[in-house]
């Protein structure tokens, strides 16, 4: 069965993701966007580095079947 | 967002009816769940898969989609900061490399200086003696032979010629002086076991582990003199200068465009309204837009604040005319660039503002410093709205255009100078929470 006729579907998930939507699809999971603040870090050589944020996608497996 | 507000979306985006979205959701959890069932994994093409690992499902997360969910900080990299803020990731490891030279050639230059000037003339005379004694040898039976054929050629050719000269014949007769030679021959000969005996009592002095290991450590510092002479920093010296005068000079043909026309660096909305375009790949290639500061950054720091003061006045006098806009499609395909647009210059800054802050008015001199980057956008006009806003808040405002090979054009909105990291960090308290849990520290 091809992805294609899940397409809208797709590209809904997709669009509210990006606008920093948390999508929830009951019997699948939770998609979750993720801010990552800077972080600093001292290296092997004892410097401070900082790692710039970031911004990710999370997934949490729906295992109650649930719907949030 | 739970199903049923997605099952609306549906319902309004495609105007099918309720019953069918809800189909369509269902016949989709479906077939990921056969896709995991048969392949243990199932693809959600443009945002990721979800693989089955034992029992639990694990997401990865598409890299396209991932650059486009991380665009604002997108392109950026580690930075090394120490305790003085300013000193880069790679000084240290040239200075390594500097002291780790200087290392190898204190250890190798004086003491083999030494043995190479106590070893070489021993070897010298070892050479001359071995040779000497051959060589002699050599040298005397090539002289009577020569001497031997030369006097019978031209003894028969005087025969033939006159016979006055057969008595110089007879003088210079072969068998005379096959005669003689040896006589001649034999006190060298005699004289050699004695060179000989000399020399033997000589070498008796040098044992032969002595000279094999003279001989060993002459070959290593020929090796070594070769090593010295292929030494090619002051050409490699060249060449970075080179390079750097290169880097310098295509920096500023780049910026002369703006610095005549700043307006020119205001990318075309509808060029760049398109967040991000054609994503692909992994952000690991990017051109980083923020990199490890260096000597080299901090030169290209000093350009920009000039550079930055100059364009500051021009800016704010001069807002972006539509035309002027198009000079942008071929600047921003170069790679980075970063400079301050809305610096002041000192004579325009209140009295009694202190050089580095959080609020007032961007002073050009403390460019060299850090600030608080909240946006990075693509669209110039959202980009001059957030930093209108932050400054009519009392921030220093500032934003940056900055170029990236795969995005092109970007504008990085950020508030505030600070002197070190520590102090950006202080000055985030200080912040609405809007602001504080949404930013990042880099060089301006």
């Amino acid at each position: 069965m091809s992805n294609e006729k899940f397409q809208d579907i797709i590209s809904l998930l997709k669009e509210q993701l990006l606008a920093g939507e948390h999508v929830s699809v009951k019997g699948l999971g939770s998609f979750k966007p993720v801010h990552q603040t800077q972080r600093f870090q001292t290296d092997e050589k004892g410097r401070s580095v900082a790692h710039p944020p970031e911004d990710t996608i999370e997934f949490i497996t729906d295992e109650t079947g649930g719907d949030s | 967002m739970n199903s049923n507000d997605l099952i609306a979306l549906l319902v309004q985006k495609l105007s099918i009816d309720e019953e069918q979205a809800e189909g369509m959701v269902s016949e989709w959890i479906q077939h990921l769940g056969a896709e995991l069932s048969t392949n243990g994994q199932a693809d959600i093409p443009g945002i990721g898969s979800l693989i089955l690992e034992g029992s639990k499902l694990h997401f990865e997360l598409d890299p396209g989609f991932a650059m486009e969910v991380n665009y604002k900080y997108l392109g950026m990299k580690p930075i090394v900061i120490s305790d003085d803020i300013n000193i880069g990731l790679k000084e240290p490891e040239v200075e390594d490399a500097i002291d780790d030279e200087v290392e190898e050639d204190s250890v190798l230059a004086p003491s083999d200086t030494v043995e190479m000037d106590e070893v070489l003339p021993s070897e010298e005379v070892i050479a001359d003696e071995g040779a000497s004694d051959d060589e002699e040898v050599a040298e005397t039976e090539d002289v009577s032979e020569g001497t031997e054929s030369e006097e019978l050629t031209v003894t028969e050719e005087a025969e033939e010629i006159q016979e006055e000269e057969v008595q110089a014949d007879e003088d210079f007769e072969p068998e005379g002086e096959e005669d003689e030679e040896p006589d001649e021959a034999e006190p060298e000969q005699s004289e050699e076991p004695e060179q000989s005996e000399e020399s033997e009592e000589e070498t008796e002095e040098l044992d032969e582990a002595t000279k094999a290991r003279i001989a060993r450590r002459t070959a290593e510092l020929r090796s070594t003199r070769k090593e010295k002479k292929s030494n090619n920093i002051p050409l490699w010296v060249g060449l970075g200068v080179i390079l750097i005068a290169a880097i310098v000079a295509g920096w500023q043909f780049y910026l002369q465009p703006v610095m005549q026309n700043p307006a020119s660096l205001v990318g075309s909305s509808e060029e760049l309204n398109t967040v991000i375009p054609g994503v692909d790949s992994l952000q690991s290639a990017d051109q980083p837009v923020s990199q490890p500061i260096s000597e080299d950054n901090q030169q290209v720091d000093q350009q920009e604040e000039a550079l930055s003061h100059n364009l500051a006045s021009e800016v704010q006098e001069s807002p972006a005319p539509a035309a002027e806009e198009a000079v942008v499609s071929s600047n921003k395909k170069d790679s980075v660039v970063s400079a301050p647009l809305n610096a002041t210059s000192p004579n325009n800054i209140p009295p009694g503002q202190p050089k580095y802050g959080l609020t007032g008015v961007v002073n050009s001199q403390a460019n060299d410093g850090y600030t608080l980057v909240l946006f990075s956008l693509s669209n110039r006009q959202s980009a001059m709205e957030k930093y209108q806003l932050y400054r009519d808040q009392g921030y220093r405002s500032l934003v940056s255009p900055v170029t990236s090979e795969r995005y092109g054009l970007m504008w990085r909105v950020s508030i505030g100078q600070f002197a070190t990291v520590n102090e950006a960090l202080s000055a985030v308290e200080e912040l609405p929470t809007e602001l504080a849990k949404d930013y990042f520290i880099t060089k301006i």
